[in-house]
């Protein structure tokens, strides 16, 4: 009887629901890109009058929510051997908290009482009812050097100091050409230098692949039209300005996943190494295969999924058979960096590792249930999304610097080989250190790991 | 010369609120209404609008007053003790947040509706028919869509609109909505022993 009720209720919704005069629906810029209002000289001036305050205001939330100090590691460096690994938990408590007393606490309360750490919120981009793609100064420079092409914006900069990103320019292993190591010279890949650089060491379709991923296209803010956030005309950008050398410098985006723009997630550039073996592309999309999102990306991370505005701008359709197979096979030739203290399954081996790493690889196996998701014969990856929950702990809704805190949803579980080359980690780069993402998985999976047990596992963690 | 003079102090004390800056810094100043005061020396006046602002106060008037009369209707007939605080709660935070709404736009002429929309007025008929847990699961359900909407519209103002003391309203209102919404996800999952949205 009661069933009975309830079936003839959703039919009255139903017919509710079913009204179609939409008096109240959501206007088209909820979705699309809205065409510009004002003439380019004046939303510029605006942009360089509102700068100074919009990067003030990113560093006072950076340093409320972390300890941004220069502090590496001594005796670890990346596999460039050319920066520092910074150590240390960064996210700060708050106040009357201590990361032992937050593991004994319940989501619920943690939540109630506001004590969530901040730094363990998600990270809003430097500007982020704007977005885009911002780059990283080393990046901008290189590339005006190389190319005479500008990837400095006006209406913002970077937000990271250079200690907390990856090592530029990263290093490049081949897996087709083990016998070879890094082949990047120490140098960034452009589209001047490539061909001397890998003409004898690449086959004809992945030097092909590679001129593509390096040559420039339009995109959202650097484009030729009035809706761009560049002083001059641009030609673009290129896939590789933002997976540097493929690997990553940090640069970062906006989802195209997610509307509106103040839902929508910060995205730290993803490194390309050892995209052979990953199964799902793209933070939240899970394309299938790498060709797939070499393809949707053009008018994704090029155009914050509106293909609308791509078409107005320009769009690079590259073509399936001839274009996207060639740039695929280019990427699926980066390796990740050697890892001499594993074994041909991913596990430590105890003649090389010592003691404390062989205590993390425990950890990481058993008590913090790491290896759940991060699989070590599978690249310590399982090609599958999860969702973390993590909005058990905080309030839905609260705004900072105008991104508002909404639940992540599940995000593809990454690689962690090669993990210490990088920095900022998870998806939007909320976490500085090895160190905050132990801390973040003891709260969020509620492992109540030991001091001794958090050291092991960060020392683990460089080891891979 | 004196409406001249007003735009500086305006612009000036606008400065000290927002502690060395214009308030709409976040903004992308590419939507920012063509007539908008002060844009021409990069300093727009944080009481300007443009035409998202005065579109966000007609629709959030328009939500806003079919909450409260079908909630009215709730208290009234609602079985459930759950569903009748709920409705309760309902028309007392938005009968609060209607009126700080209208104060705040009142100066955009948001051209504002009179009557209910005919998608609400049908939910109203279906209301009023409606009985027992019958009428339990049709308000919940409805408020559950209506939740949803003016979440999705808030985030939207919040993206685009320019007036900061009506942004200001939206950011503060956003986590009380996301909080309704899923006490009435909840409510729902209670009157049909489904699966709630508890995470």
């Amino acid at each position: 009887m009661r069933k009975s009720k309830i079936l003839l209720s959703l039919a009255t919704m139903a017919t509710i629901a079913g009204g179609g005069t939409l008096a109240d629906s959501l206007p088209p810029d909820a979705t699309y890109r809205p065409l510009p209002t004002l003439p380019l000289d004046v939303v510029r001036r605006n942009d360089e009058g509102a700068k100074p305050a919009v990067q003030r205001r990113q560093q006072s939330l950076f340093n409320e929510r972390y300890d941004m100090s220069d502090r590496p590691m001594q005796g670890v460096k990346m596999s460039g051997g050319r920066k520092g690994v910074q150590e240390g938990v960064r996210v700060k408590l708050r106040s009357g908290t201590s990361w032992d007393s937050l593991a004994n606490m319940t989501p619920d309360d943690i939540k109630a009482k506001g004590l969530f750490p901040a730094g363990f919120m998600p990270l809003p981009h430097v500007k982020h009812l704007t977005g885009g793609q911002v780059f990283p100064e080393n990046q901008i420079k290189a590339i005006g050097d190389a190319e005479d092409r500008n990837l400095k914006r006006f209406d913002v900069d970077f937000d990271l100091p250079d200690h907390l990103t990856p090592e530029f320019p990263a290093p490049i292993f081949l897996i087709n050409r083990p016998d070879l190591g890094d082949i990047s010279g120490g140098q960034l890949l452009t589209i001047r230098n490539y061909y001397a650089k890998v003409v004898g060491v690449l086959t004809p379709v992945q030097i092909e692949g590679l001129r593509l991923l390096l040559t420039p296209f339009p995109q959202e803010e650097f484009n030729q039209t009035e809706d761009r956030k560049v002083a001059e005309q641009s030609d673009g950008v290129a896939c590789l300005d933002c997976h540097a050398n493929f690997h990553t410098n940090a640069a970062f985006h906006l989802t195209p996943d997610v509307r509106p723009q103040a839902s929508r997630f910060r995205l730290d550039t993803t490194s390309l190494r050892g995209m052979f073996n990953q199964q799902i592309h793209g933070s939240k999309r899970s394309l299938r295969s790498v060709e797939d999102f070499t393809e949707f990306e053009q008018r994704t991370a090029y155009f914050n999924g509106d293909h609308v505005s791509a078409t107005r701008k320009g769009v690079h359709l590259p073509d399936r058979p001839n274009q996207v197979a060639l740039m695929a096979q280019m990427q699926n030739m980066i390796d990740f960096p050697p890892a001499p203290k594993l074994d041909p399954l991913g596990r430590l081996d105890p003649s090389k590792a010592s003691a404390k790493e062989l205590a993390g690889e425990k950890v990481f196996m058993e008590k913090g249930k790491c290896a759940t998701c991060h699989i070590p014969q599978e690249s310590f990856m399982d090609h599958q999304m999860h969702d973390l929950k993590a909005e058990r702990f905080y309030k839905l809704g609260q705004v900072f610097n105008d991104q508002v805190a909404m639940p992540d949803g599940a995000i593809k579980t990454f690689t962690l080989r090669g993990i210490k080359d990088s920095p900022p980690y998870m998806h939007d780069g909320r976490l500085m250190t090895l160190a905050d993402t132990v801390e973040y998985f003891n709260l969020v999976l509620g492992l109540k790991l030991t001091a001794d047990e958090k050291d092991s596992l960060v020392a683990y963690l460089l080891a891979l | 010369m004196s409406r001249h003079l007003s735009v500086l102090v305006l612009a000036g004390s606008c400065v000290l609120l927002a502690s060395g800056s214009f308030a709409q810094e976040g903004a992308n100043p590419a939507g920012m209404s063509p007539d908008t005061e002060g844009k021409e020396l990069a300093k727009p006046a944080p009481e300007g609008s443009n035409t998202q602002d005065k579109l966000f106060v007609r629709q959030a008037a328009l939500g806003g007053q079919a909450e409260v009369e079908l909630s009215k209707i709730a208290q009234k007939k609602a079985t459930d003790p759950a569903v009748r605080e709920f409705a309760d709660r309902m028309v007392e935070v938005h009968s609060k947040s209607n009126q700080q709404l209208m104060k705040l736009g009142r100066g955009m002429q948001p051209d504002l509706p009179k009557n209910l929309d005919a998608e609400h007025q049908s939910v109203r008929n279906e209301l009023n028919k409606a009985q027992g847990q019958t009428f339990d699961l049709a308000y919940i359900s409805s408020q559950i869509q209506d939740h949803q909407r003016t979440a999705n519209l808030l985030q939207w103002h919040i993206s685009t609109g320019q007036n900061e003391a009506l942004r200001k309203y939206s950011m503060e209102t956003l986590p009380e909505v996301m909080a309704h919404l899923e006490h009435a996800k909840e409510s729902y999952a209670m009157l049909t022993q489904g699966a709630g949205s508890k995470r």
